[in-house]
């Protein structure tokens, strides 16, 4: 018995060093305190902050955060200057220009604004400035992140996007904001809410052009959204009916850069025979498969 | 029962020894921390930007010149907490000043529970 009790607890020593489940691990982002006493961690609040897109935890300590924009901040001390179960807690001096709500601070104003760690006696342990920026810019962006000036659709056709906040330099603002999605002509393109305002779906309902405008933090961001028959113009554009009856495929290679209007044979340069019988009006690339050429 | 000359002799210590004491004459701040953006402190002078904190560290300095050989107590105030704060860091002789919003105010130097002198704090507008 005691030597079986003597081969457990063996194993057990042996086997721990190993096997130590570390639960205080934390693998928020951090940043050294200025003073050295600790790391101060970035904590977001909410899902509209562009730095937890992936989920709850930041991807790194943010350089700049919006105006406005929602964060935490939490503060690791150096075990080795602490004990263990210090207590500390991150104040905000600024109460005018930064806002302390329910464990989570705002910053009112642009420039830096410092957020010190103090103990129970009220001392300062150590501290951390923080860089608050205007934006400057919302991207609006697809969810495999594509930046987008225009949105384009086809009519039926929906697209799903979300904003990321930028300053002048187009750097990525962190910070949870409030955003507000609308469109000018919802019988163009309706846009439905989805993910806490954060992303939004759009949806082509008719034939038009009208402008996506997504607000946040004072600033207002306008995108185009093109709705056709057809889709984007990296398909056919052709508005056209291409009923090409030649039961022989056009196989020239040429593009047709005349930009005159093809007349089905007479104007049309690319080199090889256009014999589809309709009028082709567009100017642009046509890509027609139907025929094999790319021209008008 | 002590005798009037015991009595004058107590008398002369007590006063002989005020009369050694320390006297107030200034205090000097250096720079500790290294803020983002820039800060001066020169003596007894500090200006920095709203938003901004500079830990500095505080030497007292007697009419004699010396360092202050009194182990009194240094605590320093804001006499304006809308234009700066003034914490303590753990120990005796670091303070953390930081800037609210621009303005000039005092910073009272207390030793030993007494009142000493003003430095003056500037803030200026919030570093970009």
């Amino acid at each position: 018995m005691r030597l079986t009790l003597a081969l457990i607890t063996a194993l057990t020593a042996l086997a721990a060093p190993g096997c130590v489940i570390d639960e205080d691990a934390d693998d928020r982002p951090s940043r050294p305190g200025e003073l050295g006493a600790g790391d101060f961690l970035y904590v977001c609040v909410g899902d509209s902050d562009p730095l937890c897109a992936q989920g709850s935890v930041a991807e790194t300590f943010p350089e700049r955060i919006a105006v406005g924009g929602r964060f935490a901040l939490d503060f690791n001390p150096n075990d080795t200057i602490f004990s263990d179960g210090v207590a500390l807690r991150i104040e905000a001096p600024n109460e005018t220009l930064v806002k302390a709500e329910l464990g989570s601070f705002s910053i009112e104003e642009a420039g830096y604004q410092v957020f010190l760690a103090v103990s129970s006696e009220s001392e300062v342990v150590d501290l951390q400035h923080i860089l608050a920026a205007n934006i400057e810019r919302i991207s609006v962006r697809t969810m495999d992140s594509q930046d987008l000036d225009t949105i384009e659709l086809a009519l039926g056709e929906s697209i799903t996007v979300s904003a990321v906040p930028q300053d002048r330099l187009r750097s990525t603002l962190a910070g949870s904001l409030d955003y507000a999605w609308s469109i000018t002509d919802p019988e163009i393109a309706d846009v439905a809410t989805v993910d806490e305002d954060f992303d939004v779906t759009i949806e082509a309902v008719s034939e038009g052009v009208t402008t996506l405008i997504v607000e946040a933090g004072g600033f207002a961001q306008e995108v185009t959204v093109e709705v056709s028959v057809d889709g984007p113009a990296t398909t056919d554009t052709d508005p056209g009916t291409d009923t090409d009856p030649d039961p022989d495929p056009d196989t020239d290679s040429g593009s047709d850069t005349d930009g005159n209007t093809d007349t089905d044979g007479n104007t049309d340069t690319d080199g090889g025979t256009d014999t589809d019988g309709e009028t082709d009006t567009d100017a642009a690339t046509d890509t027609d498969t139907d025929d094999g050429s790319t021209g008008a | 029962m002590k005798s009037a000359a015991q009595h004058f002799a107590w008398i002369a210590l007590a006063l002989g020894g005020l009369a050694c004491q320390p006297s107030y004459d200034t205090i000097s701040l250096t720079t500790q921390s290294t803020p983002p953006a820039p800060v001066t402190v020169r003596g007894n002078r500090v200006e920095l930007p709203a938003g901004t904190a500079v830990v500095v560290k505080a030497d007292l300095k007697s009419e004699t010149r010396e360092g202050y050989p009194g182990n009194g107590e240094l605590e320093l105030f804001s006499s304006d907490k809308s234009v700066f704060e003034v914490y303590p860091r753990p120990g005796d002789e670091e303070f953390v000043i930081v800037g609210i919003a621009p303005g000039v105010a005092c910073m009272d130097v207390v030793v030993d529970g007494r009142l000493e002198d003003c430095v003056d704090v500037t803030v200026t507008v919030p570093a970009l």
